[in-house]
């Protein structure tokens, strides 16, 4: 128990060799330079992004962005307004994009001739936009960067 | 849920909660109910279940005794708080007498559907209505429940009040029957509980404070009688309160955000990390404000960057192979763990009585005793499979992952928590424990699927020496804080689809922060106006505790009751936890994130 303390006693010595290099990192792009024991203000809430442009997906399959507002939808048992543009019979009038051909099949891979019932709650896996910056940049490579850098016969 | 609801017309979804939110959207019955008035209701549905005479009595028979629980259990506050003090089953909250059905019957029959109503605010049709669902014996009934039952100063209590109502009809160990907790998704069940990894624990459900289980871990570890200490160390809770108070003075965390996660931040966690006494080490991927507390930082891998395994709620224990290197110079957890053993030696952490009971064991380091041990070391590198990486295996020169499974594993053999052999979960798409001959089992208990159930027996519960399932008595006891003129809302804290826990992973994806930048006050919006409160409005959202500034929301997903505001936590610019109370389960030791007082104030 003796030597335990020693190397407690050297790791305090650690600490506070350590102490000014921590306090300069307690400024984080995730929750500003307010310090942990105080609260800033809180940030605006930025609107809603709304457009009819669709954002390139970062892999095949990736859930698309919603590029427009939702608020105010109704998605329950009794109606779901996502699909008053979105279902085949109505993107001709609507020029939205249709509902992917997976969202027709059943669990076991049997294409339905309705959209699946465990595809019906559309905002479990797709998400509107606000208009805010992120404020961690994010160094995500995409498929095709990813296999143009790799030499030619690589992989196929 | 969803597939099967819209699928077949003949099913049915009730959805009981403190306020209207998503899974609102697929009810047939919504309930919400006042802050606690959960153990009201459960009583209700039992005494309903029984006073229209639909108790399964055969099966409550062969399968059930009955129990009455301690009471008055208090709220796992410090000693001092006057609740504690006040609390006269507090000692000793997890007993519990034997009684009668009959006992049990007069002891329910107090809480009527409209005892329930008055408590709640749910309408009593509403009540009966989900009551009847329970009652019929010609519907199947799947209880689903998350952290509103768990994070409950009575959770353990809302836990057995639930099983309740499965075991007096029936409904359970069979497919379309069964309560189910949703949480250990995917690691708490799996690779917290089962393993071991609390202050109370041993691997396969075993505690500390069993004698037989101390020897027989004591036994695979290959350590002296006596090693393990007989009493419990601090648990979560507790330990930000020792780190305050000095008595906990070195500290490891590792890939946990606890200062953004845990309660009471102002008057536990922050002086407890700062506290100049204290040395803090956190092991993280990515920083946090936890990170920012610490006095030594250690870079760690993440998940795919190591080899590992988790267990889910179902008993499936899922593997996976390093994919990539982790960044620089960071290694996993584990890594961590052994690479430390290496730099003391026995004679430094045991004292002289226990090193005399293993004389051999001097001079060697902690790494040797725990790891180099034959045991643990006993596969080699060559039973990776080909094409993956192990970097703990590579620097410790042998297959890490598969000796500490292997050792892990012979702790529940042969004793209903049967695992495969390792290299079984690398072919598998994760397996049901107990896996016994190979085969998994889906529906434990029930003979024909559970191997360890006798033969005849149809259902044995045989982690009961009787094989029989508890059905408990348990009141309604009131939370540790409630609203009142100068705090006039209830503070409920949980969750976002979009954000995964303190967000440190899930805010640093571009879509996810864009799709809810950062945390509000969900509010009535007739409360928002009798305050002058638009949306949008910034407020500060203040306890006994301590403040958030955040803005308010009476739109979007979560529809709020009057006098009940709802804050996600996955903001760490807005850390509500200097709002919470750090009240606990007094069994579980859970803390309740889900009831404190809170007032609201324009800035």
């Amino acid at each position: 128990m003796i030597q335990l303390r020693l190397v407690m006693l050297a790791a305090a010595t650690v600490a506070a060799v350590a102490a000014t290099a921590v306090l300069a990192q307690t400024e984080s792009a995730l929750r500003g330079a307010t310090p942990i024991n105080s609260e800033g203000p809180a940030a605006p809430m930025p609107p809603p992004r709304n457009s009819a442009d669709t954002e390139i997906r970062n892999y095949p399959e990736q859930p698309p962005l919603i590029p427009h507002s939702i608020e105010g939808y109704q998605i329950d048992l009794n109606s779901n307004k996502c699909l008053s543009c979105h279902s085949r019979a109505r993107t001709g009038e609507s020029g939205a994009p249709m509902l992917s051909i997976t969202h027709f099949m059943d669990r076991d891979g049997q294409v339905l001739a309705a959209v699946s019932p465990r595809r019906y709650f559309c905002a479990q896996c797709h998400v509107s936009q606000y208009e805010v910056k992120a404020p961690v940049k994010n160094d995500f490579v995409d498929i095709d960067s990813l296999l143009n850098n790799t030499q030619s016969g690589d992989r196929r | 849920m969803t597939d099967r609801r819209l699928s077949a017309p003949h099913v049915r979804v009730a959805v009981l909660s403190t306020f209207e939110h998503r899974c609102f959207d697929l009810a047939d019955v919504g309930s919400v109910f006042t802050p606690q008035s959960d153990l009201a209701i459960l009583n209700a549905i039992a005494n309903h279940i029984i006073s229209t005479g639909r108790v399964n009595a055969d099966f409550v028979k062969r399968h059930t005794v009955f129990k009455c629980g301690q009471t008055d259990i208090g709220y796992g506050l410090r000693p001092d708080n006057p609740l504690q003090k006040a609390a006269k089953g507090a000692a000793n909250p997890n007993d519990a007498t034997d009684i009668t059905f009959e006992d049990y019957v007069k002891f329910v029959s107090d809480y009527t559907i409209k005892k329930a109503a008055e408590m709640s605010g749910v309408p009593a049709n509403r009540i009966q209505e989900v009551a009847e669902l329970y009652a019929d014996p010609k519907i199947k009934v799947v209880s689903f429940w998350t952290m509103g039952f768990n994070q409950h100063t009575r959770g353990v209590w809302c836990n057995n009040l639930v099983y309740n109502l499965h075991l007096l009809t029936g409904k359970i160990s069979e497919p379309g029957n069964s309560p189910f907790s949703l949480t250990g998704q995917p690691s708490a069940c799996g690779t917290a509980r089962e393993v071991g990894t609390f202050s109370h624990r041993l691997p396969a459900d075993m505690v500390v404070t069993s004698k037989e289980h101390r020897d027989k871990t004591e036994s695979i570890w290959q350590l002296p009688e006596g090693t393990i200490p007989a009493q419990p160390g601090y648990h979560a809770v507790l330990q930000n309160r020792m780190l305050k108070d000095g008595k906990l003075n070195a500290y490891w965390v590792q890939v946990n955000n606890n200062i953004q996660a845990a309660p009471n931040l102002n008057e536990d966690g922050y002086p407890g990390y700062r506290n100049p006494e204290n040395f803090i080490v956190v092991s993280e991927a990515y920083p946090t404000v936890t990170t920012a507390c610490a006095d030594l930082i250690l870079p760690t891998a993440m998940w795919v960057e190591k080899e590992g395994a988790c267990g889910n709620a179902e008993r499936r224990t899922q593997f996976w192979h390093q994919l990539v290197d982790s960044p620089g110079e960071s290694r996993s957890d584990l890594w961590q763990l052994i690479e430390f053993s290496k730099r003391f030696k026995i004679e430094e952490v045991w004292p002289e009585e226990l090193l005399s009971k293993k004389p051999d064991y001097t001079g060697k380091t902690l790494f040797d005793v725990l790891f180099k041990n034959g045991m643990i070391d006993k596969f080699p590198v060559s039973d990776i499979a080909e094409g993956y990486k192990n970097q703990e295996s590579k620097d410790f020169g042998f297959y890490v992952q598969k000796g500490l499974f292997e050792e892990y594993a012979s702790f529940g053999r042969g004793h209903g928590h049967d695992l495969a052999p390792f290299d079984a979960y690398h072919e598998a798409r994760g397996l049901r424990w107990p896996v016994v001959n190979g085969q998994e089992t889906r529906w434990r208990f029930r003979e024909g699927s559970d191997p360890y159930v006798a033969q005849g027996r149809d259902i044995e519960f045989y982690d009961f020496p009787d094989g029989k399932a508890r059905i408990f008595a348990l009141p309604y006891e009131p939370p540790a804080e409630s609203p009142d003129a100068d705090y006039p809302f209830w503070l409920v804290t949980g969750r976002v689809l979009e954000h995964w826990n303190s967000g440190s992973m899930t805010r640093r994806v571009p879509e996810l922060y864009r799709a809810f930048p950062n945390s509000v006050v969900f509010m009535h919006p007739d409360d928002a106006a009798e305050r002058n409160l638009r949306r949008g409005d910034e407020v500060k959202v203040q306890s006994r505790r301590g403040f958030i500034r955040t803005r308010v929301e009476t739109r979007g997903r979560d529809r709020m009751p009057r006098n009940v505001v709802f804050v996600p936590w996955f903001d760490e610019s807005q850390l509500i936890n200097k709002v919470t109370l750090d009240a606990t389960d007094p069994i579980s030791l859970q803390t309740d994130f889900k009831k404190c007082a809170v007032k609201i104030e324009k800035v």
